[in-house]
């Protein structure tokens, strides 16, 4: 049995080895949708660019202003004179918010009274404008608080005495400077994981089947179980080295935090492999062109783990009959599995359930693929 | 023990019935040549010989492995040489024949010497480092030959050995068939070249999924050709071939190149009967003389025959 299991192996890595495109995609590929998803997928908002109308020029208006532009979040790009201004500037997006803080601004603050302050705010990305209003909520409150107890202080009360009656002291775990890349990144080595071992699994033997040279195959006594090992393990093994350099660019470049076990990481890739080479497998078993072969993995896998997977959009977010799709897709356990080990650090004892869910897909889709798989034309 | 027994072998694809009761013999040692046009299923009953495909109906027999119950072991015995060069064009010549060698032969030594010696015997000594896909087309049919016998089978099937190379190499090829009869081979040599028909011991012929004849070159010509053939040259070419069409007395009549072929019952009789009427007609006859019957005649009237039937 090893003998031609291993020529077959050995044959497959002269094509990888002779064929540059090949070497290129299984590279660079990885890296460089790595590198793609994770600088163009961010959710974080760095630079809020604002107009400002400032009609009351004030010790205050500027101390607000101040609040602000020194959170780090907001910039102010253009300051206006008149109200009549303000709308061109959204109009041709260069603004995202205006700031319009009245003349009557600080005299209705030392005077005790609520003072108003307008924010105009693009809503056209309704996400976006969200985190922006949260920040700016924040940063108002926080501001209106600090003048309220300065000016009690004044008077000579006793500040404590009107000091929150809450003490408010939010943690974030997990992710605690709440970087949306660090919730992506172990997402991403999913999708890139699940791209490249469909692809590699179904190309390598449709492109057997396109030239013919699966005939030659076929007439001698070579059984399917050493064909398909043959083939198959040169591109699981470098499906790790995928892996690996994901996971090492993840943790280099993107600054993502490695918590978890190593040798649990790969343990469980090597699990979601199983059932990733059996759908490598069963595309190979539908078709005998290698374009059909693409199309078939990339929509029948790429697509829905992209969608269904949790990766971007949260399944709990889903209507119902969606959220029912998201258990048959592999995918979701993985990455929830890439993102407890890598952000929680969690051990296997905590991720039994999608453990044993991916050794059920594994075990189904390659018996599935290796009983479709004849070494019979008809 | 014959080497090959097939028994009313069938094979449909839907309705289409590609291989209709094919039952044949044939002797080791033999050299079968298996002829018919494309389509008529030579491909379809090379393939269940292999164990590629399973008959709908019917069975048989290679090297006296049973190709329903025990396909496995007739791929151990036999060599396949399918229709299209189906090797690794990235792959060397030697990375081919080692592939294939590893793939038959369990023990490794043996394996990398039954290599070497191939090498030699089929002078491919300096493409040893070629990528197959640099390969002229005779060396290319050349290297599949080789690696089909890589692992000295009892039985080799060759589908269309000979397609699509240039006359010298068809040459070599045939003269390395040859030699592989005498080291004790049996070949089954599908082809659609009437001439190699010759060339073999045997040959067959299948039309439209049924055996029409099956037996020696000489002894096909002779039993199956009741008729004689009359070769011909006329000016106008084409009226002269549609004049004698017409006639009752003439059987049939086939364009070879810029010659007529017209079988008719008795050559002296029917002579000066188409003389008349070529001239009657305007048509210049050139040359006219009595011939032997080629297999190619034998064949393309055979096809009529059982066109007809």
């Amino acid at each position: 049995m090893t003998t031609r299991l291993l020529a077959v192996a050995k044959k497959e890595i002269l094509h990888i080895r002779r064929d540059s495109r090949t070497l290129v995609m299984v590279i660079f590929f990885p890296l460089l949708m790595l590198l793609l998803y994770g600088y163009a997928l961010t959710f974080d908002i760095r630079l809020v660019q604002m107009a400002l109308l400032d009609e009351d020029n004030s010790v205050e208006s500027r101390q607000l202003l101040d609040k602000f532009v020194s959170s780090g979040y907001f910039k102010v790009r253009y300051r206006l004179s008149t109200p009549a201004e303000m709308g061109g500037y959204l109009d041709r997006g260069e603004v995202k918010m205006v700031l319009h803080i009245p003349p009557d601004f600080s005299s209705q603050l030392l005077a005790k009274r609520v003072a108003p302050v307008q924010i105009i705010l693009d809503g056209s990305d309704s996400n976006t404008a969200n985190q922006i209003f949260g920040y700016i909520r924040v940063i108002v409150q926080n501001y209106g608080r600090k003048i309220m107890m300065s000016l009690f202080n004044k008077e000579g009360l006793q500040v404590s005495q009107y000091g929150p009656p809450i003490d408010f002291r939010p943690r974030v775990w997990y992710n605690p400077e709440l970087k949306s890349t660090n919730f992506l990144i172990p997402g991403i080595i999913g999708i890139i994981m699940t791209l490249i071992t469909v692809n590699f699994v179904s190309l390598a033997i449709v492109r057997d089947k396109e030239k013919g040279t699966i005939e030659g195959i076929m007439a001698s006594p070579i059984s399917k179980i050493e064909y398909i090992l043959g083939k198959v393990l040169p591109y699981l093994g470098i499906s790790f080295i995928d892996l690996i350099l994901v996971l090492i660019a993840g943790v280099w470049v993107f600054k993502v935090p490695f918590q978890g076990s190593l040798p649990l990481f790969f343990a469980l890739s090597f699990l979601f492999f199983f059932f990733t080479v059996g759908a490598g497998l069963f595309i190979s078993t539908l078709t005998s062109s290698q374009q059909i072969a693409w199309m078939a993995s990339f929509l029948g896998t790429m697509l829905p783990s992209i969608i269904l997977s949790g990766f971007v959009f949260p399944i709990e977010n889903m209507p119902r009959p969606l959220q029912m799709i998201t258990y048959l897709v592999p995918a979701r356990y993985f990455i929830s599995i890439l993102r407890a080990i890598i952000l929680k650090g969690l051990g296997l004892s905590y991720l039994v359930q999608e453990t044993v869910i991916l050794t059920l897909f594994g075990i189904v889709m390659i018996s599935l693929s290796t009983l479709r798989f004849k070494k019979q034309i008809v | 023990m014959d080497a090959i027994e097939a028994d009313r072998l069938t094979k449909k694809f839907g309705d289409l019935v590609a291989v209709n009761n094919l039952s044949l013999r044939i002797k080791e040692g033999e050299i079968y040549g298996f002829l018919g046009p494309n389509g008529a299923g030579k491909s379809t009953t090379i393939r269940m010989l292999c164990g590629l495909l399973r008959p709908t109906l019917g069975s048989a027999r290679v090297g006296g492995f049973s190709i329903v119950e025990e396909p496995e072991k007739v791929k151990q015995i036999i060599g396949y040489m399918a229709q299209h060069f189906v090797l690794y064009d990235d792959l060397t010549v030697e990375e081919n024949l080692r592939f294939y060698a590893q793939i038959y032969i369990k023990d490794r030594k043996r394996a990398v010497r039954q290599v070497g010696e191939m090498i030699d015997f089929f002078d491919l000594q300096p493409y040893r480092k070629v990528l197959a896909r640099n390969l002229s087309g005779g060396l290319k049919q050349r290297l599949s030959l080789t690696c089909a016998v890589v692992h000295q089978p009892s039985i080799l099937f060759l589908d269309e050995p000979t397609a699509g190379i240039d006359p010298v190499s068809r040459r070599t090829m045939w003269d390395m068939l040859y030699q592989l009869a005498n080291r004790g081979i049996t070949l089954f040599v599908t082809t659609h070249y009437m001439e190699e028909a010759e060339r073999c011991h045997t040959i067959g012929f299948i039309w439209q999924g049924r055996l029409a004849a099956n037996d020696t070159p000489q002894r096909i010509k002779e039993s199956l050709m009741e008729h004689e053939i009359l070769c011909l040259k006329a000016s106008p070419f084409h009226q002269a071939f549609d004049i004698l069409k017409g006639l009752p007395a003439i059987i049939d009549v086939n364009i070879y190149g810029d010659e007529l072929h017209v079988v008719v019952k008795e050559a002296k009789a029917a002579l000066p009967y188409i003389k008349k009427e070529l001239r009657s007609r305007g048509v210049l006859l050139e040359e006219v003389f009595q011939m032997k019957p080629t297999i190619e005649d034998v064949f393309v009237h055979l096809s009529k025959e059982e066109g007809r039937k």
